[in-house]
């Protein structure tokens, strides 16, 4: 592979010319302040003084840059990192961190924030679950029953068969898992995964649209000033809007798995207890109840991948 | 295989279904055609859009130029009309801007936040279909051709004006 990232914009003629501001019937005016010169930031440049473009520029220039762009899901990291970070800042996340490693939570793996966080991670653990699970090609099997189970309503949801090009990236994935089994070790599941990961994490959110917008019920209560579709449209079909809880909902009643969230709030008083920590989402007919719980923690604006306790 | 040729494997069979798709389906009422310049490359469409009916865009015909990314449908398409068209949306350059062709962290006028956004179930049809609209009614709280806009906004005989004389200069007559 080159260095040249396929995403980067082009700095050719296809970009649109700015605007002209003056309009040619208004008078000039003097002084008209002339644009800041481009300066050159690194470490020492306050941030408070970063221009809204200059923001946009580095935002753009991180999420280009290929040396992120493999860190959409890095290694396994230990948490004492994470709390480190939160010393000097919010002492009740830092008390549950503590609670986190008490309880044998020590680790985590960092994910991107790119928007596709959450579905992103849970993509990771879907497979990696199967990959330790006790019979794989049974497990293979009943995972994908229920994905083919949710074809009629995609193709209802969205005309045509569009959700193909992008489920066919997670059957191939499984497909791997299950030839080659425990002869794949996760590290080389994550580098095929993150080879195809915005499509897989684009084929969940498509199912949990598809099942928001089949049976909006359970989830309507939670959508205001918002039509059903609408909804779907821009806070779960967008390609990097983040998720809430209602996909987050969508996603795990479609796919009838359990997931089991690590909330780090800084809003706990006192003492740590497992609830303020933890929340299990798992729908009635769920069929993983023979396997962990995809683990992740979450922080305000952000999903990360927890490891359970060895 | 690594990311990119996984990425433009799906891209190119993504534009080819949608190349069959508007070819043996046609657009509706044939208000626009649409499809590879060259079979070389299917990364680059031309598009030819008849002006809609009632509006000073009647009779003419415009051609423009669609550059897919290589992780097309993720990221959307680029549409640049050749020769530009005058118009409070579209750029002088010739590059339209609507929301249904940004991605919802994409927002150069920050004013698209309630409007149809990008997303890999969109389509070559339905953005040209919701251009088609554009013409009809332009969006002034979004302009691309701040000149256009004014003149859309305090002088509508003019605009109409100026609009159907670039149409005729354009056929030619």
């Amino acid at each position: 592979m080159t260095n040249m990232d396929p995403n980067a914009p082009s700095e050719s003629e296809d970009a649109p010319a700015a605007p002209r501001i003056r309009s040619s019937d208004l008078p000039n005016v003097e002084g008209d302040p002339a644009p800041p010169a481009p300066r050159e930031i690194n470490e020492d440049t306050p941030l408070s003084s970063l221009s809204q473009a200059e923001i946009a520029a580095l935002t753009e220039k991180m999420l280009n840059n290929p040396e992120t762009r493999t860190k959409l899901i890095a290694e396994i990291t230990p948490i004492s990192e994470l709390r480190a970070e939160y010393l000097d800042g919010s002492q009740s996340v830092v008390r549950q961190i503590d609670w986190l490693q008490a309880h044998g939570y020590t680790q985590f793996r960092r994910a991107a924030r790119d928007g596709n966080c959450f579905y992103r991670s849970v993509a990771f653990s879907y497979l990696d679950r199967l990959l330790h699970a006790p019979n794989i090609p049974a497990t293979v099997a009943r995972f994908r029953d229920v994905l083919a189970s949710k074809e009629f309503g995609l193709t209802l949801a969205f005309q045509d068969e569009i959700y193909k090009e992008f489920s066919e990236q997670l059957y191939t994935l499984m497909q791997l898992v299950e030839d080659f089994g425990a002869a794949l070790t996760t590290e080389d599941l994550l580098d095929r995964l993150l080879e195809v990961s915005d499509y897989v994490s684009y084929y969940f959110r498509l199912i949990a649209s598809a099942e928001i917008r089949n049976n909006p019920e359970p989830y309507r209560d939670f959508i205001f000033d918002q039509e059903i579709v609408a909804f779907c449209q821009s806070q779960v079909e967008a390609v990097d809007s983040e998720a809430d809880h209602i996909p987050m909902m969508a996603l795990c009643n479609a796919l009838r798995i359990t997931l089991k969230l690590a909330t780090l709030s800084s809003h706990v008083q006192g003492s740590v207890q497992e609830v303020d920590v933890f929340t299990v989402i798992s729908p009635d007919d769920a069929m993983d109840r023979d396997l962990p719980p995809i683990l992740l923690l979450f922080r305000p604006g952000h999903y990360d991948i927890l490891l359970s306790p060895n | 295989m690594n990311s990119r040729s996984a990425n433009s494997a799906t891209a190119l069979r993504r534009l080819m279904t949608e190349y069959r798709q508007l070819t043996s389906g046609g657009s509706p009422d044939g208000m626009f055609t649409a499809g590879p310049i060259s079979e070389s490359d299917f990364f680059t469409w031309e598009a030819l859009i008849c002006g809609p009916k009632d509006t000073p865009f009647e009779g003419g015909v415009f051609a423009a130029k669609l550059a897919f990314p290589t992780d097309y449908p993720l990221s959307p398409f680029k549409m640049k009309f050749d020769p530009p068209l005058f118009h409070p949306n579209i750029y002088p350059d010739g590059t339209v801007c609507i929301s249904i062709l940004h991605t919802p962290g994409d927002d150069p006028t920050m004013y698209e936040q309630a409007s149809e956004r990008w997303s890999p179930v969109q389509s070559v049809e339905k953005v040209i279909l919701s251009v088609i609209s554009m013409l009809a009614e332009p969006n002034l709280e979004s302009p691309a051709s701040v000149d256009c806009s004014k003149l859309y906004r305090d002088d509508r005989a003019e605009y109409e004006r100026r609009v159907r004389e670039s149409i005729r200069e354009q056929l030619g007559l």
